[in-house]
């Protein structure tokens, strides 16, 4: 019985285990928050600054692409 | 699984002299009067786990997590005060000191030790009556976090708001960025010049190819950097400044068609905002009461605190139950919260709006940098262009008047925003 017992710290590391498995998730996203949460550092300002960062790059990405087509 | 077989306390909050406590790896039970010590066992016990004791840990009292605290005044300052804790696996045991100028240090520095604090650390090793006290009369929200905290799950319910406070944050800009709108105005633009749809590329191309064939080019266009090498080729001095004059068109048409595509966006949300904002006025005596809530919680806080011990309201002095009156204010407190998420919401309305307003008027402001719009011919329509960020800007004013001021926002139906330009797609 006690090994069914999880404590908030299990939940929180099984839930960030298996959120790239679930269907539809954006992986580039994931990989983010999974980095903050293993660097201990996921608080609001932190996910806010990497969901940006990620934006920018993709828009430089497109932008790339655009100008190379 | 290691078990307690003494503990031995000195010069520890009301501990001045040793005290040994032979538990021989059995639970105890420690009972006495007031004042006899029992807190304090507790409290050195709290520290020797968790390096604080967290209902001294405030300012008032104790700052830096208690230890300003710790030791009894009245040990001489040679003297170290200590907690020492024997387990049935000696490899564990440890004695955790403080010095007379609070500088703590611990015998034990072995993997093992430290293994067994981070496992202990985990776990809810001291649960007072005031906390129990607390859980009782508190609100089924707070039980709820009350709960999390005691079984350790308080770290999954925070993680939890953050997700979904981030997630409502990007819902938030992708609505106010409107990029269903920016893909319309796109394709409108596309079909209008080439007389047909393109969702692709590859589309866009054979329309462009299409329309320039009667010219007989050297060149098809490929790639999106064909589109420019083709513009230049059939591109001659003279149309330099028409070219210029088209391209100045084109993007005063997307810009607008754009704003054209968000009013409806604009009008549904301030009549979302103008709906929650009338019902919130129809209580103008419980906003102004909504200011008395920071008090009444600070009042549930000293009550919870202990600060006042007996049974008389802190405020007006009067008799009265100490419970009874935690219950009331409870309630109380609970009804300016539920008004208070009403505000909140408005709030959040209030950003959706701002944030809808925002993206045009910087759409607006960037049109306007177009150097064409000093000419002299182009007066009109700069005149208008302003116009339109003027009806723009009268929303964000209305959106700057406070809930209980003396007159309320615009009706929905009075306030719209004018794009007075006879919008011709074909300008």
């Amino acid at each position: 019985m006690s090994a069914n017992i999880k404590s908030g710290k299990d939940v929180i590391d099984e839930f960030f285990a298996e959120i790239l498995n679930v269907e539809g998730v954006d992986e580039k996203t994931i990989q983010k928050l999974l980095s903050l949460h293993n660097e201990k550092k996921l608080t609001d300002t932190n996910i806010q600054n990497a969901m940006e960062q990620l934006l920018q790059e993709q828009l430089n990405k497109t932008s790339e692409k655009d100008g190379k087509d | 699984m290691a078990k307690i077989k003494s503990i031995n306390i000195s010069g520890i909050r009301g501990i001045k002299d040793p005290l040994p406590l032979d538990l021989n790896k059995k639970s105890v039970l420690v009972f006495g009067e007031n004042g006899s010590g029992k807190s304090s066992l507790a409290d050195a016990i709290e520290w020797f786990y968790y390096d604080q004791i967290s209902h001294l840990s405030n300012e008032e009292i104790g700052r830096r997590k208690g230890r300003d605290a710790l030791r009894n005044t009245f040990i001489p300052d040679a003297e170290d005060a200590y907690i020492k804790i024997q387990y049935s696996n000696d490899k564990l045991d440890a004695t955790k000191s403080i010095d007379s100028s609070l500088s703590t240090s611990i015998s034990n520095t072995s993997d093992d030790f430290n293994n067994f604090i981070d496992i202990t650390q985990s776990e809810n090793l001291i649960l007072r009556y005031r906390d129990l006290v607390r859980f009782i009369i508190s609100s089924k929200t707070e039980k709820l976090k009350e709960l999390q905290s005691i079984i350790g799950f308080a770290e999954v319910a925070n993680v939890r708001d953050l997700l979904k406070k981030s997630a409502s944050r990007i819902e938030r800009n992708i609505k106010s960025a409107n990029y269903d709108n920016k893909k319309n105005a796109q394709q409108a633009i596309v079909l209008n010049n080439l007389g047909q749809n393109a969702y692709t590329n590859e589309q866009l191309f054979a329309g462009a190819n299409e329309l320039i064939r009667p010219l007989q080019l050297s060149e098809k266009i490929k790639s999106l950097n064909d589109i420019q090498s083709v513009l230049k080729e059939i591109e001659t001095k003279e149309d330099t400044a028409l070219l210029e004059q088209i391209s100045f068109y084109t993007k005063v048409r997307e810009n607008l068609t754009e704003i054209v595509g968000n009013i409806d966006d604009v009008h549904s949300s301030y009549k979302a905002y103008h709906t929650t904002y009338t019902e919130l006025r129809r209580a103008p005596e419980k906003i102004r009461k909504l200011q008395l809530l920071a008090l009444l919680k600070e009042g549930q806080n000293v009550l919870k605190n202990d600060v006042v011990q007996d049974d008389y309201c802190p405020l007006c002095q009067q008799e009265k139950s100490k419970i009874e009156l935690i219950k009331e204010l409870n309630e109380r407190i609970k009804e300016l919260e539920e008004l208070e998420e009403e505000k909140d919401k408005l709030e959040g309305q209030k950003q959706i709006l701002e944030g809808i307003l925002r993206v045009n008027v910087n759409t607006i402001d960037g049109l306007l940098k177009e150097k064409l719009f000093k000419e002299e011919q182009q007066t009109k329509l700069l005149e208008k262009v302003q116009q339109v960020k003027t009806s723009l800007n009268s929303f964000s004013d209305e959106l700057k008047k406070e809930l209980i001021a003396k007159d309320p926002i615009q009706e929905p139906s009075k306030i719209k925003i004018t794009v007075l330009l006879r919008f011709d797609p074909n300008i």
